[in-house]
């Protein structure tokens, strides 16, 4: 905190002016905290006057001050403030504030802030908190340790996506996630994905609808957390606006690492490293009594009717016979006990031996240093993880150097650059026939993927001798063997990226600075994915190879007056310009079968399709923030950006957002700042309005390359038999729009900050309330327009909510013994109020029979698709209805419904972090919770395998139920109507269901299941509670430290997510198919979660 | 003076902001252009896009269900096996649906509206002949559609359905318009197609066959009153008309030949290849039975068995479909065909028309459809000629009887067509609902897309309560 807060100060120091007239004389002296280290960029000012200085690297300053001045005022957020009388060559010690509200909060733009004056609720996370996991993932990190941030890890694959959320979802169809900020810069977060056998591009973004494909990654995962010194989350529209349209959802502010000069002149070295264990966490269960086959026949590869399913015979009276053969080791088939045999009893395989225990190391050292003047940082990080699915990785390098300088007394420099290497080795997931989990839960337990073998299997567990063909389960088409998919269909993304800023900042007076920052990010993430000969997906063969190139450029110039008008009132305005481009690219290939088995490059392949994306965009704007801060009680902070975008047509594409936020230290009249009990009380008001802009290129029509495809095909695209071909539509079936005006989304917020016992308890409470007005979205047009949607500002969502944090030390003991804990709550109610006039629903992502969609009247993301039919077929509460028509296959079964409706709602009802620390005399426990309540999951994962007969709960197959509902059916025009002796449609329902039915193959088949049944069979509480880490750090006494010549050694042992409790009865119930899409709350065959288990060592030279 | 030195530079700073603001516009707009498609195309890659597009509708979802709905298929798996049942739902035909407006129709649309501009004959033709084959595919399936107003994008957002008897009239037109547009071609006019035309390679006087095809096709599905078991005479001669104009061998067939490439494989291919949900030559419930249909064929030993039917592939790999069809085979070039109307199918039209009451020998056009048909698929003439011989290589005297047994035939000449559905709906040759037939009866329509329901309100006296039996396509009553 403190390093960057000294950058920010060097911006806006308090210096105020002051006349030069009087009879002067210069002062020196030198500001250390309370553990002796030089406090650089600390202001210091001659007590009643505006005569001011700050101090440099080394925390030394100099002044001309006026003969008649006695003493000197130092203020250094974080830090209580100071009046010192003048005497020659001071050394001033500055001590901790215990209440923290001198605190610098790093706002919009780099703009620092009291914290004190804030109206709106800003939260900060230390680098301690960050470095826990050895993940190395930064966003992950953040999970329960910020309220109203809502953090969904997709996948426990190395490098799957993590969603982040603050305050509810703004936007239908564009971007929810908050604006990351580093160092002052923006960093992409793009999702850039391709999804062969499914969405194909359409996967890719923020409202990409991934259903197969490979895990996709956000960008911001390339960040290295051992290089941030603090995350400053700004959670609503006030505290963002000044960052314009890119920050509508929040900012996640970083600040990263900067060197300082030591004390003793020397080089800083700082190294840690963690190695990690990590195992699955969770998989849904499988039945083991019943094996391959259908009808209680048994039946297996290569051929046989049935053998997709496992409804098979009780395998406890089955026996191998025959030879063994490259399917079957124990035999080439199975009898009944009943058949002469010679062979070996059959057993159940387990098909999860197929997950391994991934590892990680992660390794990081960093040198800082500086001189009086100057000061530098640089670090390397590296972590090389493997995952629990064979052939899964991610490795990540990063490379990281900053450096500031003050060139005169009014000029200081600083910049700062980072480099990242990330390679990933993905796997295919979710609906794809290569899906790893899709193969591997759909096997029966009496086919072995790995053919006897354990660890890394050697060909003959996935490839038949001699041809090269698939061994799979069904010995033909169907879906890959989970052990052919890890070694035949690789995923390779490789990411080069840099980003970084430089900043100039020039004191032009006392009351005036003036600041340029400019930065970038630009990265290629150059994908890779082939499928060899003999893939069900593509039998035969295919690579696909998709390079993007994104490039960031931002400007921002900055001048900043002070004026003191009394002396009770002082204010600050900002003036700035704000310039913004973005460019990126996707370059697309696809080869299409191979000549050469298993040598996948582009070469190999004997027909192509290309394809090529590019997009712009620019923005510029002008903002202002002017602050009044009135006898250390009142401040006003009022902000206005103007800006101009290039996704709007030149009519419209300039708007206007204010925002306006007032804090009052209520208690501050009272004097209760040495009050033992209650020392402050903070209520914060704000108001914002803030826009977002449209899509890229999403204006006019276009023609463009034609394709088509149905629901079940990959269909046709063009060049077809080398013929060009194009269509109409932007893209392909969407109508842009010359009329769009930005999204709009206006906020109130009102906090409340209170103090107890000297800060051992604070409470912080902020309720928001937010609309988001002219939301963009496809707005579906009826086919028969010849489109499918047009782009048009149309919906309404509104948000409001609560948040909670609760710090508090309840036990501080003389010896050393400290007990902290931190609580964080957040509770928000989602409404999409309207979609377009006549739009009743709006397809976020999922499938026909297990949607995620948005619907008037509901929060977003409902799960939308058919149920039973009820008595009341308007009415989900009333009794089921059960199939009386005599002699029908269905008849004691619910009755299938064909129409579809929102059936759950996705988002949970509130989420919370606990955090425990405990501390004792170098011994550190830490113990975070999260929690999340409420919220449904639709678990199309469990709908499968209950069809195929490898759920757990398909083990009932020989019994019976008792359906309850009561006995009818519908007619030809859908009305409930029951059967009777004399009339085979009397009105209305019957009496209840009183037979037991079987609850047999045909019931799980063809009702009790969500994969062929109804969509409502397979919705799950997603409900959780999770230790999601545990920390157990011990620092070495520092005489042990400096015997061994280090200043810092720290051990520790940590475990991430080692306990879930959760009634969800798939994976981790933390989990996304679309990835960190808008679309969350679908699992269709997603890949398992994991818990792990590690080492870390922290060392300072 | 310090003092109003910093002033000046910090009111210059400010002044440079406001300055920097102020760019052109053109700096935005043009940012904002997409590089990569166009906003002009020529008739030529319309058409193409146009004539794939129709081909993989029909030979995909269309086919599909059709085949299913009168067992030429079987479903085995997943929405298919549903589909088997007769059991679907709103949202099962919208791929078919958007496909033919967004895909076909509405590109269709745009080409008219282009050639039309520049005065391209053959091109103007050649759309409105598509356009009046789409409309009587869509027609047949769901009787009454938005035309009229339709294709407008925002122009019109909610175009209201026009009448189906409305809509063949409509077709009718179009077909004469397209006739006088291609025999009107000039040396002047501005583009011809060529190897765009992936049918006929731009040959006028093909899609003139064509377009009679379609007319022949049209009037005879209007030849016959369910309700009142009435011949219209009249229909069925302009039938026999236009197909005495149409096709002269199974060279002039319409039909789109799909790739070897694999974004360019025929829809059955790439149906088979990547879902395998359905069937043909075994059902795999049964195993080792046939279809119903195959066990048909060779009970009357029917010589293109063997080359509609893949016996030889594996009863649960969904295959079973024959090379024809859905090529590339693994050890042949074959390219998968989806046929939009053949000399085959005319000949049996032809001998409707006949029996119907307009003048010619019913005999002599079933026999030259019989041969029609198998001579296509490869049959040998020796093979022919045994089948002619046989049981039913002779009309039934009985009139009645032979429009069954020519629709029969046809049906089987039609394999994989949306037209057999047709036939089967308009002549009924026996068929018993399948046996799990929770869906009850065999469909005589498609239901409404869901999409349409909700989005455009004009639909909704109809499609609330259309069902797959209700109201019937106007010639099916």
């Amino acid at each position: 905190m403190k390093q960057i807060v000294r950058l920010a100060t060097v911006l806006l120091g308090m210096v105020l002016c002051t006349s030069l007239y009087a009879q002067s004389r210069v002062i020196t002296g030198t500001v250390k905290d309370q553990d002796g280290k030089p406090l650089p960029f600390l202001a210091v000012q001659v007590k009643g006057t505006t005569i001011g200085t700050y101090t440099d690297t080394a925390g030394k300053f100099t002044l001309t001050v006026d003969q008649t001045a006695k003493a000197v005022t130092l203020s250094y957020p974080g830090m209580k403030n100071q009046e010192v009388a003048i005497t020659d060559n001071m050394t001033i010690t500055m001590s901790n504030d215990a209440l923290g509200l001198d605190e610098v909060v790093v706002g919009a733009v780099g703009i620092s802030y009291e914290k004190k004056s804030l109206g709106y609720a800003a939260q900060t996370v230390g680098s301690d908190e960050l470095n826990k996991s050895g993940t190395g993932n930064m966003m992950s990190e953040l999970e329960g340790k910020v309220s109203g941030l809502s953090v969904v890890n997709s996948a426990g694959d190395p490098g799957a996506g993590t969603f982040i959320n603050l305050r509810g979802i703004t936007s239908l169809t564009g971007n929810n996630q908050p604006l990351i900020v580093v160092d002052g810069i923006p960093l992409d977060n793009s999702i850039n994905n391709y999804d062969p056998t499914g969405q194909g591009a359409l996967a890719s973004g923020a409202n990409g609808n991934l259903t197969g494909g490979a895990q996709p990654t956000n960008r911001g995962l390339d960040i290295n957390p051992s290089d941030i010194d603090n995350i400053t989350v700004l959670k609503g529209p006030a505290a963002t606006a000044l960052y314009g349209l890119q920050a509508a959802n929040g900012a996640i502010v970083i600040n990263t690492k900067k060197g300082s000069k030591n004390s003793d002149g020397s080089l800083g070295i700082e190294f840690n490293s963690s190695l990690t264990w990590s195992t699955v966490n969770k998989l849904p269960a499988e039945q083991n009594t019943y094996a391959q086959g259908d009808a209680g026949q048994w039946s297996g590869p290569p051929t046989g009717g049935g053998r997709k399913f496992s409804w098979g015979p009780a395998i406890d009276t089955m026996y191998w016979t025959g030879t063994p053969n490259a399917y079957f080791t124990g035999g080439n088939s199975m009898v009944g006990a009943h058949t002469a045999h010679t062979g070996a009893a059959v057993t159940p395989f387990n098909p999860y031996d197929f997950f391994t225990t991934g590892i990680a190391n992660d390794n990081n050292i960093a040198f800082s240093g500086g001189t009086d003047k100057s000061s530098f940082r640089m670090s390397l990080g590296n972590l090389s993880q493997t995952g629990v699915i064979p052939n899964s990785d991610y490795r990540k390098t990063t490379f990281t150097a900053t450096g500031q300088t003050a060139l005169s007394k009014r000029l200081s420099v600083s910049a700062g650059i980072n480099y990242v290497n990330s390679i990933t080795d993905k796997v295919q997931q979710g609906s794809n026939i290569s899906s790893v989990m899709l193969g591997l839960l759909r096997t029966p337990p009496t086919f072995d993927n790995s053919r006897g073998q354990s660890g890394t299997v050697d060909s003959t567990a996935y490839m038949l001798p001699g041809t090269g063909a698939q061994r799979d389960y069904r010995g033909g088409p169907g879906y890959d063997n989970p052990y052919w998919t890890v070694n035949e269909n690789p995923f390779t993304s490789a990411v080069n990226r840099v980003y970084g800023f430089g900043q100039v900042n020039y004191h032009l007076a006392d009351w005036a600075d003036l600041t340029y920052r400019v930065g970038g990010d630009a990265y290629s993430q150059d994908d890779k994915n082939a499928y060899n000969i003999g893939s069900n997906a593509f039998p035969a063969g295919a690579i696909f190879i998709n390079d993007y190139f994104n490039s960031q450029f931002n400007s921002d110039i900055l001048l900043t007056l002070k004026r003191k008008f009394s002396d009770k009132l002082n204010g600050t305005l900002i003036l700035g310009q704000n310039f913004f481009q973005l460019n990126n690219s996707v370059r697309s290939m696809q080869g299409n079968a191979f000549v050469i088995p298993g040598f996948f490059d582009m070469s190999n392949a004997t027909s192509y399709n290309t394809g090529e994306a590019e997009a712009e965009k620019r923005t510029s704007a002008l903002y202002f923030d002017l602050q009044l801060a009135y006898a250390n009680q009142l401040y006003l902070t009022i902000t206005g950006r103007d800006e101009t975008t290039s996704t709007l047509a030149a009519s419209n594409d300039n708007f206007f957002y204010p925002s306006v936020s007032l804090g009052w230290v209520f208690t501050e009249p009272l004097k209760l700042s040495t009050n033992k009990t209650f020392s402050l009380g903070k209520l914060r008001l704000s108001y914002a309005d803030v826009g977002k802009d449209a899509p890229i290129q999403g204006l006019q029509n276009y023609y463009h390359s034609a394709s088509i495809l149905d629901g079940f095909t990959t269909g046709v695209t063009f060049p077809f038999n080398g013929m060009a071909g194009y269509q109409y539509g932007n893209p392909q079936f969407v109508l842009g729009n010359a009329g769009l005006t930005p999204e709009n989304t206006t906020s109130i917020e009102a906090g409340l900050d209170l103090y107890f016992f000297q800060n051992r308890v604070n409470l912080s409470a902020t309720y928001y309330n937010e609309t988001s007005n002219n939301v963009i979205l496809q707005v579906p047009v009826p086919y028969s327009t010849g489109f499918g949607a047009q782009l048009a500002n149309a919906g309404e969502i509104t948000n409001n909510g609560i948040e909670l944090t609760l710090n508090a030390t309840p036990v501080k003991t003389k010896s050393g013994f400290q007990w902290d804990i931190s609580v964080n709550w957040s509770h928000n109610t989602n409404e999409v109020v309207k979609l377009a006039p006549g739009v009743n629903e709006l397809f976020i992502a999922g499938f026909q029979g297990g949607a995620i969609e948005a619907l008037p009247g509901k929060s977003f993301g409902q799960i939308y698709g058919t149920d039973y039919v009820h008595v009341n077929p308007n009415d989900p509460s009333s009794p089921l209805l059960i199939d009386d028509i005599p002699g029908d296959p269905g008849y004691g079964y619910p009755i299938v419904g064909s129409k579809s409706s929102a059936l759950a709602n996705t988002l949970p009802n509130w989420i919370g972090g606990l955090t425990n620390t405990f501390s004792y005399k170098g011994i550190n426990l830490g113990v975070v919770m999260t929690v999340r309540e409420g919220g449904s999951i639709w678990d199309g994962t469990i709908g499968a395998m209950e069809y195929f007969g490898t759920a757990a709960q398909t083990d009932n197959r020989n019994s019976s139920a008792l359906f309850a509902g009561d006995m009818g059916h519908l007619d030809g025009s859908g009305n409930v109507v029951h059967y009777t002796a004399g009339n085979p449609n009397a009105l209305g329902a019957g009496a209840a269901n009183s037979t037991h039915e079987a609850t047999n193959e045909y019931y799980w088949q063809n009702v009790g299941n969500s994969f062929t049944g109804p969509t409502s069979a397979s919705i799950y509480d997603a409900s959780y509670i999770r230790i999601s880490q545990i920390n157990l750090g011990y620092d070495l006494p520092s005489r042990i430290c400096r015997k061994a010549h280090f200043t810092k050694i720290t051990l520790t042992v940590f475990a991430n997510n080692p306990v879930l409790w959760t009634k969800y009865p798939g994976v981790d119930p933390e989990t996304s198919l679309a990835g960190p899409a808008n679309g969350q709350g679908l699992d269709y065959f997603n890949n398992p979660g994991t818990k792990s288990y590690g080492l870390r060592l922290n060392l300072g030279l | 003076m310090k003092n109003l030195k910093t002033y000046i530079s910090a009111v210059a700073v400010t002044a440079m902001l406001f300055t920097a603001e102020s760019c052109q516009k053109s700096f935005y707009t043009k940012a904002n252009v997409n590089p990569n498609a166009p906003n002009h195309v020529t008739a030529a890659t319309l058409l193409t896009g146009i004539q794939v597009s129709l081909g993989y509708a029909r030979g995909g979802d269309f086919s599909r269900f059709c085949s299913m709905d009168i067992q030429q298929s079987v479903g085995v798996s997943r929405q298919s096996q549903s589909y088997e049942n007769y059991v679907y739902t709103n949202q099962d035909p919208e791929s078919a649906w958007d496909n033919m407006y967004d895909d076909v129709m509405e590109n269709d649309y745009q080409l008219l509206l282009l050639a039309g501009k520049a005065g391209d004959h053959e091109y103007y033709g050649m759309g409105q002949i598509l356009m009046a084959y789409s409309l009587q595919m869509m027609v047949d399936c769901w009787g009454s559609i938005p035309y009229s107003q339709a294709f407008q994008g925002t122009g019109n957002m909610q175009p209201k359905f026009d009448n189906d008897k409305a809509l063949y009239d409509t077709a009718v037109a179009l077909c004469y318009k397209g006739i006088t547009n291609i025999n009107n071609a000039k040396a002047t006019d501005n583009a011809t197609p060529g190897s765009d035309d992936i049918m006929y390679g731009g040959v006028g006087a093909q899609w003139v066959k064509f377009a009679h095809a379609l007319l022949a096709r049209i009037y005879i599905h209007q030849s016959y009153i369910k309700s009142t078991s009435t011949n219209v005479t009249a229909m069925a001669d302009s039938a026999l008309v236009h197909a005495n104009l149409s096709y002269g061998s199974i060279a002039d067939d319409a039909q789109i030949v799909f790739g070897v490439a694999t974004n360019n494989n025929a829809p059955w291919y790439q149906f088979n290849t990547q879902r395998a949900d359905i069937e043909f030559a075994y059902v795999d419930y049964t195993s080792p039975d046939y279809t119903p249909f195959c066990d048909s064929l060779l009970l009357e030993k029917d010589p293109r068995f063997s080359f509609m039917i893949d016996s030889t592939t594996e009863p649960v790999s969904g295959d079973g479909l024959g090379a024809f069809y859905d090529g590339p085979g693994s050890s042949s070039p074959l390219t998968g065909v989806v046929e939009l109307s053949t000399y085959a199918e005319i000949q049996f039209i032809s001998a409707e028309a006949a029996l119907r009451g307009a003048t010619g020998v019913a005999q002599t056009f079933y026999t030259a459809g019989i041969t029609a048909s198998m001579t296509k698929l490869g049959v040998p003439a020796a093979s022919i000629a045994t089948y002619l011989a046989g049981p039913w290589g002779t009309l039934n005297v009985v009139a009645s009887k032979a429009v069954i047994q020519n629709a029969w035939e046809e049906g089987i000449a039609l394999f994989t067509s949306p037209e057999a559905w047709s036939l089967w709906r308009r002549c009924e040759w026996p068929l018993t609902p399948t046996t799990n037939n929770a869906g009850g009866s065999i469909p005589h329509r498609f239901l409404y897309p869901q999409s349409e329901i909700n989005l455009n309100p004009n639909s909704l006296p109809l499609s609330s309560s259309a069902t797959q039996q209700t109201p019937a396509i106007f010639w099916d009553k």
